[in-house]
């Protein structure tokens, strides 16, 4: 092209070149205008070029003139480059759209059995007040799993359908009680301790299994009483079930504990209104309780005239059932994955 | 045992609802499991006495009855039932009365007008159904409503009495704790001194003094076979849920009922040589019960025996040989005191309870014999006539419970209950509960009941304050005791990280039995036998588990057979070995290594998936390199597949694949791994040390080797490890290949070695001398071949 010199026919140069960087579609395009117009052989930098050729009073006018439609030019490029650049970002992020609503990718994740859940709730509720917790075998001898618990031989509870025995006379414990005697043989007062654990009954149908869980409570201090034990076992209770139940103590009997008591709570599905699981009285019978029995202090070196103390048991199948609504306790120990997936 | 409200109102009338009282008594320790009401009748069936019995003229099943039911006219009733006679009574249903919704009418049969309906119990409204009228007393009053002649209008307490309280297993015995529990006087029906018609009297020899300290026995001679029990007697039988069987069994069950006291009654016939000897069994007797079993006695059972042969088992049943029967015209009473232990000895050898074993082994008051003996002496002679002998008494007062005094404290009172009960208020529920109260310094010196066989000490004593005074009076501390709480040990392992670990690899805890099969125990532990149950519920639950496998092996099947397509389970439990008691952890895996899903290519879990969970858990220890896996056989795996695991040289458990025998035999289709680790020898936990983060630059470099494929890549890597030096970070197998494109007997495996130091940036050059080193080591040492 030859050097236009005249103002005019800049002016209509540079509306041209505008109108293309407008209608310009794609950043090739754009560029291509780019060159034409501004690049090393570009029209407007050729015309730069032919400059020196004019007179001195032509110089400075024309020279500017190109320069600002220069400067113009380059700010018309970057506008629409940025412009054309948000239009292909747009349509790019718009065809990377996922499906949120899919599922996440996963490994399965497992679980807690509901009976280990409880004892871990309630060694954590026992825990934070304060108690040890303490663990015992659980193939027994006679002395620790009876005698020593002042049941005495010949007491119904030793009949041969209630208790495993082995053929050395040793025998699968039927309660945890047994490690209210070890724990105290070891130690002297105060004493505060729960142990939760195993035990086993011969004895199977629908209510009972051979084996079930215990978890055993014991505090032997200077000056324990009948009202603390009311008290620690209001705290637990109103914890586990993490509601303002009611407890009802009621005189009972068990060799190792004087005076004994059974515990109620107002029933936790009905609240105390009266329902099946209650059997409409409005209680439930959840555990077991009571003073220790001076005889017990005899086998392990307490003194009963200095220390007192009290004692609890209760099922921990029998919590886990009322806490979660499980109906059939053999359930716990089939280990059906539909029942364990549910306890995650 | 169940109470008869209207009995135990004759006793001890309070004037409390039956509701109120069951509550005061479960709340003071005789638990009130149910009221139950009697069953009431219809008001319109009353009692009618047969005035005449026709035969139907056509059909000689039926009789035409004219029954007086207390109106002016007697009434036509057509009855079908083989035993109605004239003179006796049975309930009428009059017409307009309701039979189990069915209006009763008067009716046409077979020509005859019938305007009601002659019972039968069932009938009548009871459970029982003998298929025949139910026949009341001649004596009854005709036009009774049945319900006020019956007392119908009754509640029966269900008691459900702990072992302790043997005193209340009587209509006495409860009303006496009414009477404290309600502040109401208790009325004792008067007991008579039965004054002997005749001399007549059995020589009675107690050789088991020391058992029997005390026995009453009684003849009564001439009693009418044909006697029956009232009905007010048979009512309150049934109410407390025995039956009527002959009136002199009938007796002596009510007086042990009202009073406590079993009773037994020997045909007098039967006895040889006029003799009654208590005695222990010999070696080699042999007795057949009441209930028609013979038994070969243990020596040493307590019995009641004749001359010459043991006659009933004392305490529990008598012989069926002299037993009452229909025809017995003379008897032999008994009412004795024998203890505890001998009753004890008799049920738990001969595994039979009785209404009277229950009674002797809790105790049974050892003062109320003679008292016990007047009673049924009395009622016998008012039902079946009769001529009393004189009533015998043998004691040895050596034996007989004695009660002593013992001191009460009032201090002590407060030290265990944590309340201060008024002096007064205890005094008053110590005189309620014993025979003997004397104010002293400290509080009381108190004598029990002979009947409170739980009254021994001052703690029993204190129980019974508390009782009765009411346990929810006694106020609830919140004041904790001062024990040595559970301390918080960084140093060990908590059990829940390791199950969490678990729990994020996919497995669900089971919790099994720890009593297995021997039979598939044994296939996972030849060599230690479980200990066996003496007396276990089922064949497959007959010894102490060994191995947590075999439970976790039956609770993977049932998931299997529940078409389960991943299961993953493991175990935290007590294995029992001959000499300890050991914690194990156990685990099984089995199907998919993650869930059906969309995105992610399905793939079975094998060995290394097992190995690397149990890596995770090592990693607690914070010494995981210091767990080494070695090829070795394990007992129930696969040869080629099972490795023992040390922890820093010591055995701490096994992992591996399951034998495919054992899956083949239960029909499973694909593979299934399992791990066993003693737990306690892998809790020690090295506290974490800080290492400074580097600053400089790494060098990456990655080696490919062909190697001979039966080459351990454990010693392949110590190798590396050592060649390399202290420049390695880290080093990662990141692939291996064995397959087409390689010679059968080799892998190629390919590492990643990262160079990085914390005090200065590495050169190039270093690094080139390291892996000229390692290749040079790994080329003498396995023969491996770099590959380019």
């Amino acid at each position: 092209m030859s050097a236009p010199t005249d103002l005019d026919s800049l002016d209509s140069l540079l509306e041209q070149a505008s109108s293309e960087i407008a209608v310009a579609a794609q950043e090739s395009e754009l560029e291509a205008a780019r060159v034409r117009y501004l690049g090393k052989k570009g029209v407007l930098t050729n015309l730069l070029k032919s400059v020196g050729s004019l007179s001195a009073e032509e110089r400075p006018v024309i020279g500017q003139k190109i320069n600002s439609a220069k400067t113009q030019l380059e700010n018309e490029i970057k506008k629409r480059r940025h412009v054309l650049r948000v239009k292909t970002d747009q349509k790019r992020l718009a065809a990377e759209k996922i499906d949120v609503t899919l599922p996440g990718r996963t490994f399965a994740k497992g679980g807690l059995h509901p009976l280990t859940r409880t004892i871990t709730r309630m060694e954590e509720i026992f825990s934070r007040a304060g108690f040890d917790i303490a663990f015992g075998p659980e193939i027994e001898d006679d002395f620790h799993n009876f005698e020593a618990l002042n049941i005495p031989p010949e007491h119904p509870a030793r009949a041969m359908q209630d208790t495993f025995y082995f053929e050395d006379n040793s025998l699968l414990r039927t309660h945890t009680s047994p490690v209210q005697i070890r724990y105290m043989k070891e130690r002297q007062p105060p004493i505060q301790v729960v142990a939760p654990g195993r035990v086993y009954r011969c004895d199977s149908d629908v209510t009972h299994t051979p084996m079930f869980h215990q978890l055993e409570g014991l505090v032997v201090d200077d000056s324990t009483t009948f009202a603390d034990l009311k008290g620690i076992l209001e705290y637990f209770v109103k914890e586990f079930f993490e509601s303002d139940l009611k407890l009802r103590f009621r005189p009972s009997y068990f060799p190792f504990t004087e005076p004994s008591a059974e515990v109620d709570i107002s029933c936790v599905f009905c609240e105390g209104a009266g329902c099946k699981v209650c059997k409409r009285s409005g209680w439930l019978e959840v555990l077991g309780c009571g003073m220790v029995h001076p005889a017990l202090y005899q086998h392990v070196g307490i003194d009963s005239e200095i220390y007192t103390g009290y004692a609890f048991g209760m099922g921990v199948e029998r919590f886990t059932m009322l806490r979660y609504g499980v109906n059939d306790l053999r359930l716990f120990f089939e280990n059906d994955l539909e029942m364990l997936y549910q306890f995650k | 045992m169940l109470v008869s409200s209207r009995w135990l109102s004759e006793w001890v009338n309070s004037g409390f609802s039956d509701a109120e009282i069951a509550n005061r008594m479960t709340m003071a320790g005789l638990e009130v499991g149910k009221i139950t009401p009697v069953e009431i009748c219809d008001d319109k069936i009353v009692v009618g006495k047969v005035q005449e019995a026709a035969t139907h003229p056509e059909n000689e099943n039926l009789k035409i009855c004219m029954v007086d039911v207390g109106t002016a006219d007697s009434i036509q009733v057509v009855c079908g039932a083989p035993n109605v006679s004239v003179g006796s009574c049975y309930p009428v249903a009059l017409v307009d009365s309701e039979i189990d919704g069915k209006k009763i009418q008067t009716q046409e049969i077979h020509g005859f007008q019938s305007n009601g309906m002659l019972c039968s119990a069932k009938e009548a409204g009871f459970e029982e159904d003998t298929g025949t009228l139910m026949v009341l007393d001649n004596a009854a009053t005709a036009g009774a409503p049945l319900v006020d002649y019956l007392q119908l209008k009754d509640n029966i307490f269900d008691i459900e009495l702990t072992p302790n309280r043997a005193d209340c297993i009587s209509v006495a015995g409860v009303a006496r704790e009414v009477s404290i529990l309600t502040n109401t006087p208790i009325t004792t029906p008067e007991i008579r001194e039965i004054p002997a018609g005749s001399n007549a009297e059995l020589q009675i020899r107690v050789e088991s003094m020391e058992d029997c300290p005390r026995y009453v026995g009684r003849i009564i001679q001439n009693i009418r076979p044909d006697a029956t029990t009232p009905d007010w007697m048979k009512e309150r039988l049934r109410r407390s849920g025995l039956r009527s069987l002959h009136p002199v069994v009938d007796v002596t069950n009510y007086v042990m009922i009202e009073l406590g006291q079993p009773m037994h009654a020997f045909d007098l016939d039967t006895i040889e040589s006029s003799c009654i000897v208590v005695r222990y069994s010999k070696t080699g007797e042999t007795m057949t019960t009441l209930d028609g079993e013979n038994l070969s006695l243990v020596e040493g059972t307590q019995v009641i025996a004749d001359e010459s042969k043991p006659i009933g088992l004392a305490g529990v049943m008598g012989g069926a040989f002299s037993g009452i029967r229909s025809k017995t015209t003379n008897i032999f009473l008994e009412a004795a005191f024998f203890t505890p232990r001998a009753a004890r000895f008799s049920v738990s050898n001969y595994e039979f309870r009785t209404e009277a074993s229950h009674r002797f082994e809790r105790g049974v008051d050892p003062y109320l014999q003679v008292q016990a003996m007047e009673r049924a002496t009395e009622l016998i002679l008012e039902i079946s006539d009769g001529v009393a002998g004189k009533l015998q008494n043998v004691v040895d007062k050596r034996y007989l419970p004695q009660k002593r005094h013992c001191e009460v404290r009032y201090q002590r009172i407060a030290r265990v209950l944590g309340v201060e009960i008024p002096k007064i208020e205890v005094e008053s529920i110590l005189k309620s509960v014993n025979k003997d109260v004397v104010a002293n310094d400290v509080g009381w010196s108190v004598l029990p009941h002979s009947y409170r066989f739980d009254l021994e000490a001052e703690h029993d004593q204190i129980e019974e304050i508390a009782r009765i005074y009411g346990y929810d009076l006694i106020p609830s501390s919140v004041r904790l005791g001062r024990g040595q709480p559970k301390k918080a040990r960084e140093y060990k392992v908590d059990l829940k990280d390791i199950r969490n670990t678990l729990h994020h690899a996919g497995y669900f805890e089971a919790i099994t039995y720890s009593f297995v099969d021997p039979n598939l125990q044994k296939k996972f532990v030849p060599s230690i036998q479980g200990k066996p149950l003496s007396n276990p519920i089922a064949e497959n639950l007959s010894v102490m588990r060994t191995s947590l496998w075999p439970g976790l092996f039956h609770a993977f099947l049932a998931n299997y057979r529940r078409r389960k397509k991943q299961i993953c389970l493991y175990e935290i439990g007590r294995v029992f070995y001959p000499e300890e008691e050991k914690n194990m952890l156990g685990g099984i895996a089995f199907g998919q290594l993650a869930p059906e899903q969309w995105g992610i290519q399905e793939r079975s879990i094998d060995f290394f998936d097992m190995k690397a969970h149990l890596t995770n858990i090592f990693e607690l220890t914070g010494s995981s390199d210091a767990f080494e896996f070695s090829n070795e056989l394990v007992d129930g795996l696969h040869p080629g597949r099972s490795a023992c695991i040390q922890f820093s040289g010591v055995r701490v458990g096994v992992v591996g694949q399951l034998h495919p025998d054992m899956l083949q035999d239960e029909g499973v289709d694909g593979d299934v791994y399992v791990f066993q680790i003693s737990v306690d020898d892998i809790v020690t936990r090295k506290n974490i040390q800080y290492k400074e983060i580097s600053r400089y630059p790494s060098i990456t470099r990655d080696l490919s080797f062909l190697l001979d494929s039966d080459i351990l890549m454990a010693n392949v890597s110590k190798s590396i490890r050592e060649s390399a030096g202290n420049f390695l970070e880290k080093l990662i197998l990141f692939d291996m290949y064995s397959g087409t494109g390689i010679d059968s007997n080799k892998k190629s495996v390919a590492y990643r070695l990262t160079f990085r130091l914390n005090s200065r940036t590495l050169t190039d050059n270093e690094i080139d001398v390291k892996i000229s080193d390692v290749i040079t080591r790994l080329n003498s040492e396995f023969n491996a071949e770099l590959r380019k």
